[in-house]
């Protein structure tokens, strides 16, 4: 089996993969990239993330987990999730987030909604071969280059495109283009240019992810973590632009009769006020601080204890997207990045 | 692959009303291929179509198929809950969680410190007792509410007080002027110093409010029980019912997988509660 093709531009893969799958890409959008379907316009494989992760095609902002009819009883019918699609473009630090959520929708309770549409989804990753300011995935070992977990793999080696095959489902469609295979020099290119990407990332973690766990429980009370939090407006954009925030409510939508009508499942975020406030009123999270460092905490810290995988992958979405920025009196970066709430722990008290 | 969110279709067969906005329902559950087993201490997320789910622990088996739950009408669906009755149709999922640590407890004496609906989460393990005396020691059932009108579960007290080995104390805060009331008054924790269970060997089993089931903790360690012998079960906002929506989440635990029930040196390493009073801001 051939390992690797080298393309001379994307047109011939895109075109082989409309074929058979609803292709997602990333798009621009005004100066921003979302992944949306690909009709007519060029994907777009340079040096930025998306807005939004690519989570949101796998496990929707809103799904419908059933519909009911109530006569006699109730029925119950559940939707078909048989779409193949394909994520082209999906960063490696996207890749390992929709890992994560493998581990939280698997272990004792599998998630069909989830499964059936992983299962269905061809992932046709790209390498970074550039990194954008807010990137620290080196940090986490997440990127820039992806090792494995891809059904195809794109690397823009400049004077065309290196793509390596991982997956049975990835040589069906490697074997349609016919393009020559690669050469040691395109294996070799791909290697420098991946060095030159993970030398240029500034953001560093200061703690190594396997300390983290002993390092946040000893500075759970750290005085840094109030004045994070006195600027937070608990917005959620951290979480709704995270690639590994999984939470959701489980919400309904009914006839007026009650009839008949639909379950659904809806993003959620910890950092809104009601999130963890029981029917009589309760909040066990009502402040901001609590939020806060529920978030971060689980980010850095018990998402790992408790899925074995880390609930940050380093793309830097956080950091660009929380709106802290003009309130935060000079600082360099954000109130969401990781780096900055690491950073500030570290201060001895 | 099975799909979890889907809830199994029940019919109602008896209600029961225990106070003014409590109630114990009945429920039938569909022909299944093997019986539903459930251990004392976990919980149900039951649906009332339309409304909505939540989660309830689970109460007594009234045979093969018939099992029960006690519900307070406090939020929009446990409200619509208790306006059902016999026949109505609900949606049922589970059984979720972990129960009381019944190995642990084998051999061992048993407190029971429960207060208000508190006790709805212990009625299978005293069903269990009753139907297994030989399983545990001495048992002792310290109960609190409100005010006699706020107790569960009253018909069945005369029973658990021909247990062998076993002592019923019941208190209560308040006695309205036209009650008749013969035992103490007070919060569950003034009961304690007529206890005859033996601190060194017993388990400690608590259900209420989280700042009852805090006194009740601070005062038997006081009384010698081990931080690991005193469970506690928790209760938070749930959707799932499964660890993954995160909404029960306490620190890196899940009440619906984890729990309910954990045991006082796992709450005190956690934050966000106020059984141990740790990290809930002011």
């Amino acid at each position: 089996m051939v390992r690797a093709l080298k393309l001379d531009g994307l047109d011939i893969l895109i075109e082989s993969l409309k074929k058979d799958y609803l292709v997602y890409a990333p798009l621009s959008r005004n100066g921003d990239y979302f992944f949306s379907i690909l009709e007519e316009e060029k994907a777009y494989l340079g040096c930025a993330v998306t807005i939004m992760p690519p989570k949101r095609i796998l496990q929707p902002e809103v799904q419908t987990l059933f519909n009911y009819t109530a006569v006699d009883g109730y029925s119950i019918e559940t939707p078909p999730l048989d779409q193949k699609q394909a994520l082209f473009g999906i960063r490696p630090c996207d890749v390992h987030a929709m890992l994560g959520f493998d581990r939280v929708f698997g272990g004792r309770y599998e998630d069909p909604y989830w499964w059936e549409r992983r299962k269905n989804t061809l992932v046709v990753a790209a390498n970074c071969t550039t990194v954008a300011e807010e990137c620290f995935c080196s940090s986490w070992g997440t990127g820039p280059g992806l090792d494995a977990n891809y059904d195809l793999l794109l690397t823009d080696l400049e004077d065309g495109y290196l793509l390596e095959i991982g997956s049975p489902a990835g040589e069906e469609v490697a074997i349609q283009l016919d393009v020559p295979p690669a050469g040691e020099a395109d294996l070799s290119k791909k290697a420098r240019l991946l060095a030159r990407a993970t030398a240029s990332i500034k953001k560093v973690l200061g703690v190594k992810p396997t300390e983290l766990h002993d390092f946040l429980a000893e500075r759970f009370d750290h005085p840094a973590w109030q004045p994070q939090a006195d600027v937070c407006f608990s917005c959620g954009n951290c979480t709704i632009t995270c690639p590994t925030c999984y939470c959701y409510n489980i919400f309904e939508d009914y006839s007026p009769a009650l009839k008949a009508g639909e379950r659904r499942s809806e993003w959620d975020s910890c950092q809104l006020l009601e999130f963890a406030r029981i029917a009589h009123g309760f909040n066990f999270r009502r402040t901001r601080l609590d939020r806060f460092k529920h978030r971060s905490i689980h980010k850095l810290s018990w998402m790992d204890q408790q899925y074995q995988t880390p609930g940050c992958v380093g793309c830097g979405r956080c950091v660009r997207w929380c709106p802290s920025w003009p309130v935060r009196r000079g600082r360099p970066t954000s109130l969401a990045d990781p780096v900055e709430i690491i950073g500030d722990l570290m201060e001895a008290v | 692959m099975k799909n979890p969110y889907l809830p199994m279709s029940c019919v109602i067969k008896e209600t029961k009303k225990e106070t003014a906005d409590i109630k114990t329902i009945s429920v039938e559950l569909p022909d299944l291929p093997a019986p539903f087993d459930y251990a004392p201490g976990q919980f149900n997320q039951i649906s009332v179509m339309g409304v909505g789910e939540m989660p309830i622990s689970i109460g007594s088996r009234l045979d093969d198929k018939t099992i029960t739950h006690t519900v307070r009408a406090v939020g929009e669906a446990t409200s619509k809950l208790v306006e059902l009755d016999a026949g109505d149709t609900i949606g049922l999922r589970g059984p979720f969680g972990q129960g009381w640590p019944l190995e642990a407890a084998a051999g061992k004496d048993l407190l029971l410190a429960t207060g208000g609906l508190g006790l709805a989460p212990l009625r299978a393990l005293l069903d269990l007792i009753e139907a297994e005396r030989d399983r545990f020691g001495r048992v002792n059932l310290a109960y609190g509410a409100r005010t006699p009108g706020d107790m569960i579960f009253t018909d069945r007290f005369d029973r658990w007080r021909v247990i062998p080995d076993f002592e019923l104390f019941l208190t209560v805060d308040h006695v309205p002027k036209e009650a008749v009331w013969e035992h103490a008054t007070g919060v569950v924790t003034h009961v304690f110093d007529r206890l005859t269970v033996d601190p060194a060997r017993a388990l400690a089993f608590t259900c209420g409010p989280e700042i009852m089931m805090r006194f009740v903790a601070n005062s038997l360690l006081i009384r010698g029980f081990d931080q690991n012998s005193i469970f506690v079960s928790m209760e938070r906002r749930m959707e799932c019912g499964m660890g993954k929506c995160g909404h029960c989440m306490i620190g890196p635990k899940y009440v619906c997988i984890d729990g309910p029930v954990f045991s006082y040196a796992q709450v005190k390493a956690l934050p966000h509660n106020i059984i141990a009073g740790k990290g809930l801001a002011a």
